[in-house]
């Protein structure tokens, strides 16, 4: 990547109770979560990326671009940057119709079009709902009305605060397979503030970790999840995500092989046709380890893997390690006995055992 | 409709509901209903002819004339402050905000007299500006542009203190959001903030309206009393009375009464659009939710 081909970022934002203090670069490409629990400072970075934020001082350059240079007096106001920003709250004009909240943003893009509002609608699917008025919606419907609303104006830059924060469950699992469209089908950089590590997992490319206003990681999502040297915060729900592909289904039992990098795994039958593309978290905590291929045991999934690194865990009966599986990092949590009963360090060969009934659940 | 039992607990015997609904029936009768009755009553006993001849009075067009003019002047400066003081303090933080909404709610607390009185200080022959005035020969104090003023002082908290609790209560985030979406500060004022606000605005205008051409008080200290050039409609009014023309002075405050009311229909004609609209919203909302 050319470092022209990237967001850099240096914010600070002193509050009185609060201090938020940044210096990141993002890529150019692909969906970028920021992480972190409340209070961690996520919201208020994206709101200084979108120049929302009146007390925000600092730098940042979009592209070679320069939106915001405190110490020479630049800032390019929020409605001068090709942003798009979907708020928690999906924030439509109550009093406009779903075809004229789509058709506000569009009207004031200078350059021509880049994006069809055909294209748009159909990638929300909402083309059933442009005549109703946003009153007339379900959360999800208005959540991806604002997505759509945000994406008509061709932005450059797609800023997301926990867009489904605000929906249930159900709502939820209905408007996460739009925003993975999103992220195959979009050529632009997406940040996207989530506290849920689901979404994270099933979202991200990339990874910002935020605590108390300041980066505690950022990087690849698969390698950065996989480091032991996270803060406990994190760990607490410590595993990897695997990008798989769809093997072969097996009708008789119903089950279904993911192939990744290193090895594979059953799960439950998946509705995926076979050659798809799926991504799946492994729980540290759903990962047991032992030194000799277990024979007479129901687990059905065995890796062959490789210790890292061997770290403390969030709590003083647990540690965790970090397995390589042909390349493809794993996490396992066990007890402190069970690794001086193993004698585990790295470098040492062993497997890794996972419940096929923990994966996808 | 379903009555909650919370509703049922605090519900009186039927016999202190009727004696407290008659209770104000009876004193809206006495000090209202019969008043206003006696207006027209007087104001037409002699006659239609008295009356429209008291209305057709030169001196009396003069204030009808001078009462519109001060109201077409005062509520469009009302409106403007109002909607910038409802926009600072709704969507800024700022110190000394509190201070600001208190000095809003000034002419509500202060005697109209006293805020005649202010003017006469500043621009009377002995007030502040009186000599410099005088020196160029411009006339504020027993002149329009002071009735204007008193006027002004008198209804400016009307439309401001209407707006200031919509706005608060709308927050920012659809401003914000017409932000992101690349409207600049002014295209968003007319798309979304004045949409939104249009029903508080309207009830705002229309109740600074009523006021501007009632106001007594203020406008009584800073007109002198000129007729045909700085009496208003309620000054004119008691004027006739002073000098015993009562059915005259009957048929002014009718015309005046008169305007108060269509004032007050306008009110209700638009508290019950709002409603619709409100409870139109609120009907999609569970259809869509429940």
């Amino acid at each position: 990547m050319t470092p022209d081909a990237a967001i850099r970022a240096r914010f600070q934002v002193i509050w009185p109770r609060f201090t938020l203090d940044i210096d990141l670069t993002l890529p150019g490409r692909g969906v970028t979560a920021l992480f972190g629990h409340s209070g961690s400072g996520k919201t208020t970075l994206l709101r200084c990326l979108a120049g929302l934020e009146r007390h925000c001082v600092g730098l940042l350059h979009f592209k070679g671009e320069i939106w915001q240079d405190s110490e020479r007096g630049i800032f390019r106001p929020t409605h001068q940057r090709p942003l798009g920003y979907v708020f928690q709250e999906a924030s439509l004009f109550p009093h406009l119709s779903v075809q004229k909240n789509l058709d506000y943003g569009r009207t004031r893009v200078n350059h021509a079009h880049k994006v069809s509002l055909e294209d748009v609608v159909e990638l929300l699917g909402i083309a059933h709902l442009l005549d109703r008025m946003p009153d007339r919606l379900s959360g999800g419907e208005r959540q991806r009305v604002a997505i759509a609303r945000s994406l008509a104006t061709s932005p450059e830059l797609l800023l997301m605060d926990e867009p489904l924060a605000a929906l249930d469950l159900k709502r939820k699992n209905e408007i996460l397979p739009y925003l993975e469209r999103l992220r195959d089908e979009l050529d632009i950089p997406v940040c996207y503030v989530s506290h849920s590590p689901d979404e994270v997992a099933r979202l991200a490319d990339h990874i910002v970790l935020l605590a108390e206003g300041r980066v505690v990681a950022a990087g690849g999502l698969r390698e950065t999840l996989a480091r032991l040297d996270l803060p406990t915060a994190f760990t607490e729900d410590a595993g990897v995500v695997i990008e798989a592909v769809v093997a072969s289904h097996d009708e008789a039992y119903h089950l279904t092989r993911l192939d990744f990098p290193g090895g594979s795994v059953v799960v439950a039958r998946r509705p995926e046709a076979i050659g798809r593309q799926l991504r799946f978290r492994i729980y540290a905590r759903d990962v047991s380890l032992t030194l000799t291929r277990a024979e007479g045991t129901s687990i059905i999934n065995l890796l062959s893997a490789t210790v890292t690194e061997v770290a403390d865990a969030d709590t003083p009966a647990h540690v965790l390690v970090q397995l390589d599986v042909g390349g493809t990092p794993l996490i396992a949590r066990i007890t402190r006995r069970s690794r001086d009963h193993l004698h585990l360090a790295p470098g040492q060969p062993l497997w890794a055992q996972i419940k096929a009934v923990a994966l996808l659940a | 409709m379903l009555v909650s039992p919370i509703q049922r607990a605090i519900t009186e015997p039927p016999i202190v509901r009727r004696l407290l609904i008659g209770l104000t029936l009876g004193f809206l009768t006495l000090f209202l209903f019969l008043p206003l009755a006696a207006v027209f009553y007087e104001a037409l006993r002699k006659g239609l002819g008295v009356y429209f001849a008291a209305l057709v009075d030169p001196d009396a067009a003069a204030a009808i004339r001078l009462t519109l003019l001060c109201a077409m002047i005062a509520v469009p400066l009302n409106l403007v402050f109002g909607i910038a003081a409802a926009w600072a303090i709704a969507k800024f933080e700022f110190h000394g905000k509190s201070v600001l909404i208190t000095l809003i709610d000034l002419p509500f607390a202060v005697s109209p007299v006293i805020a005649g009185l202010i003017y006469v200080l500043m621009f009377g022959a002995q007030g502040w500006l009186g000599p410099w005035l005088a020196a160029h020969d411009i006339k504020i104090l027993f002149a329009v542009p002071g009735i204007v003023l008193a006027t002004v002082f008198v209804t400016f908290p009307f439309i401001a203190r209407e707006l200031i609790p919509l706005m608060q209560e709308q927050g920012i985030e659809e401003e914000e959001a017409a932000l992101v979406l690349g409207a600049s500060g002014w295209q968003t004022f007319w798309r979304i903030t004045l949409p939104n606000i249009k029903w508080g605005l309207l009830y705002g205008v229309v109740l600074c309206t009523a006021r501007a051409m009632g106001e007594f008080g203020a406008v009584s200290v800073v007109s002198g009393h000129i007729r045909g050039a700085t009496n208003t409609l309620p000054l004119q009014v008691e004027i006739l009375y002073n000098e015993y023309q009562f059915a005259a002075a009957f048929a002014v405050a009718s015309l005046l009464t008169v305007l108060a009311l269509v004032m007050l229909a306008v009110k209700a004609l638009i508290e019950w659009q709002a409603h619709q609209t409100r409870r139109a919203a609120l009907a999609a909302k569970g259809e869509t939710e429940g």
